[in-house]
């Protein structure tokens, strides 16, 4: 199934109509999301008044941060056993990306947590601290493919790194839940867990969708722009060596 | 298979490490270095200091294992040794393990051990508690070791690896580093955490040498 | 028209304001990443059709 896909062309054939068709999609849903979350849906006082309208933007950042890093991680994975180019090609652009959406992730947190906790860095928060690691993994995982000589050798080191940071990742996690249970901090506005009133979720869920198919569709088009940088490399290459 | 080149690689780290770094005197001014600066940032009050103390000491063998492993395989990149050391019949995974702990040996163990002494210069009470909390830090000292030598494989080629160790390493600590934290508190969750504590240890033992051996055989190309 | 927010309206206009703009960024540098691609690539097979033509 992986061998399907792991020809570059059939990668640019696919990604010249469903990038496109990522970005209309995910612009409308986002469009729909923040006009029901900002202007219809009605405010909830047990989340803390209007405030709560943030989360239609900083919750689809957090689902993304972390789905961003598992897909760098697949991608990672089918890359090194299969040596399947396009996977490393993914992988690539995944991750500045994936770290953009992290960092949105942790701005949006802190400005929430301004007015509900009182303050924009709340340690005791699992969440906040579990993000704030996946944004040092992108990070060295981006810092160590730049330090890299080769194409090659980057996608080879970048893919040990992602995996044993993904191995990582569930115990990190246990460790900062274990780490933040020791102080009780007033449980705060969440989007997970099944009370959600249904006049929220469809909003959530129509912005989280929007902005994933927006970042399916900005990781095909640097897809589709490394593979022409690799293809331009190649031409340069053998015009020096013809020439 | 023979452990022949594996003891061999055992005993070259640690004779490097021995006479590159002055013995046993580098993690005692590698201590100096970082930890002694700490009151005379935040002030000497007592309890204050007692207070952050076995944290203090996490960051600083956590420091000490960045900075000792940040040449522990680069030697072995330029000079050739790396080569040699993988057309060896041992497994890259096993001789990558060995360095690791020949350094953490001599620069790591040190630390541990000398972390009674520490603590009391930090204001702690001392009692037998103390001595746990050596073998705490020996075990957690462990797993920085071996995720950081991880690091150290993977930027061997790349000049100045230092920072891009640290910024590998960090997030792969993070467990170690609260675990280790935790059991020195009189909490529910410290009485658990010795147990964690061994077991994020015995994780990367038994990961960081396949990770370590992929990225060396990457360095060697 | 825009909504009419309780006391935290500029904590709210602030999330939206950061996430969109750094999104926005994002999508900038990767539309002109893109467009210097392929005027590279044009450029490269360009010069091989004129070594070819000789």
């Amino acid at each position: 199934m992986f061998s399907w896909f792991a020809n570059p062309h059939r990668f640019l054939n696919l990604s010249s109509w469903l990038a496109p068709a990522c970005y209309a999609g995910g612009l409308v849903l986002i469009a729909w999301g923040l006009w029901q979350g900002l202007w219809m849906v009605p405010k909830d006082d047990y989340q803390g008044g209007d405030i709560m309208r943030v989360m239609f933007m900083h919750v689809p950042s957090a689902w993304l941060a972390m789905a961003s890093y598992m897909g760098l991680a697949v991608m990672s994975f089918i890359w090194f056993i299969w040596r399947h180019e396009v996977a490393d090609v993914a992988a690539k652009a995944i991750a500045p990306l994936g770290a953009v959406w992290t960092a949105i992730c942790l701005a949006t947190g802190a400005i929430w947590g301004k007015p509900t906790w009182g303050t924009w860095w709340q340690w005791d928060d699992p969440r906040m601290m579990s993000v704030l690691f996946l944004f040092f993994l992108f990070l060295g995982y981006m810092a160590l493919r730049a330090a890299m000589d080769s194409r090659q050798k980057a996608a080879r080191a970048g893919a040990i790194l992602a995996m044993v940071g993904a191995l990582n990742v569930p115990l990190i996690h246990f460790s900062v839940e274990m780490f933040t249970s020791l102080h009780q901090t007033a449980s705060v506005v969440t989007a997970d867990g099944p009370k959600m009133a249904a006049v929220y979720l469809w909003p959530l869920l129509s912005s989280a969708l929007g902005q994933s198919l927006l970042f399916a569709g900005l990781v095909q088009t640097q897809m589709r722009t490394e593979i022409r940088d690799r293809r331009t490399a190649k031409l340069r290459a053998q015009l020096m060596a013809g020439g | 298979m023979s452990p022949k080149p594996t003891l061999a690689a055992f005993r070259q780290a640690l004779t490097e490490a021995w006479a590159g770094g002055a013995g046993a005197l580098l993690p005692l001014g590698f201590f100096a270095g970082t930890a002694v600066l700490v009151p005379l940032g935040i002030g000497t009050d007592p309890a204050t200091l007692r207070a952050i103390g076995p944290g203090i000491l996490w960051v600083a063998l956590a420091l000490s294992s960045l900075v000792t492993l940040e040449r522990i395989f680069q030697a072995d990149t330029e000079d050739g040794a790396l080569d040699l050391w993988l057309q060896t019949e041992a497994p890259a995974s096993s001789i990558a393990a060995a360095k690791t702990l020949a350094h953490f040996l001599t620069a790591g163990l040190p630390l541990a051990l000398m972390s009674p002494l520490l603590a009391l210069m930090f204001q702690a009470e001392a009692s037998a508690s103390l001595l746990v909390h050596a073998a705490y830090y020996a075990i957690g000292g462990l797993a920085f070791y071996f995720w950081g030598g991880v690091g150290a494989a993977l930027s061997a080629t790349v000049r100045r690896g230092g920072l891009l160790i640290s910024l590998i390493a960090l997030p792969l600590y993070v467990p170690t580093a609260i675990f280790g934290a935790l059991a020195m508190t009189n909490t529910p969750a410290g009485e658990t955490a010795p147990l964690l504590l061994a077991a994020s240890a015995l994780f990367a033992l038994a990961v960081a040498p396949f990770a370590m051996a992929a990225a060396l055989r990457l360095a060697a190309d | 028209m825009l909504p009419d927010f309780d006391k935290n309206a500029a904590y709210i206009w602030a999330v939206y304001a950061i996430g969109a703009s750094a999104i926005l960024l994002t999508a900038l540098i990767v539309i002109l990443k893109a467009k210097a691609s392929k005027a590279a690539l044009a450029k490269a097979e360009a010069r091989i059709r004129e070594e070819d033509g000789k």
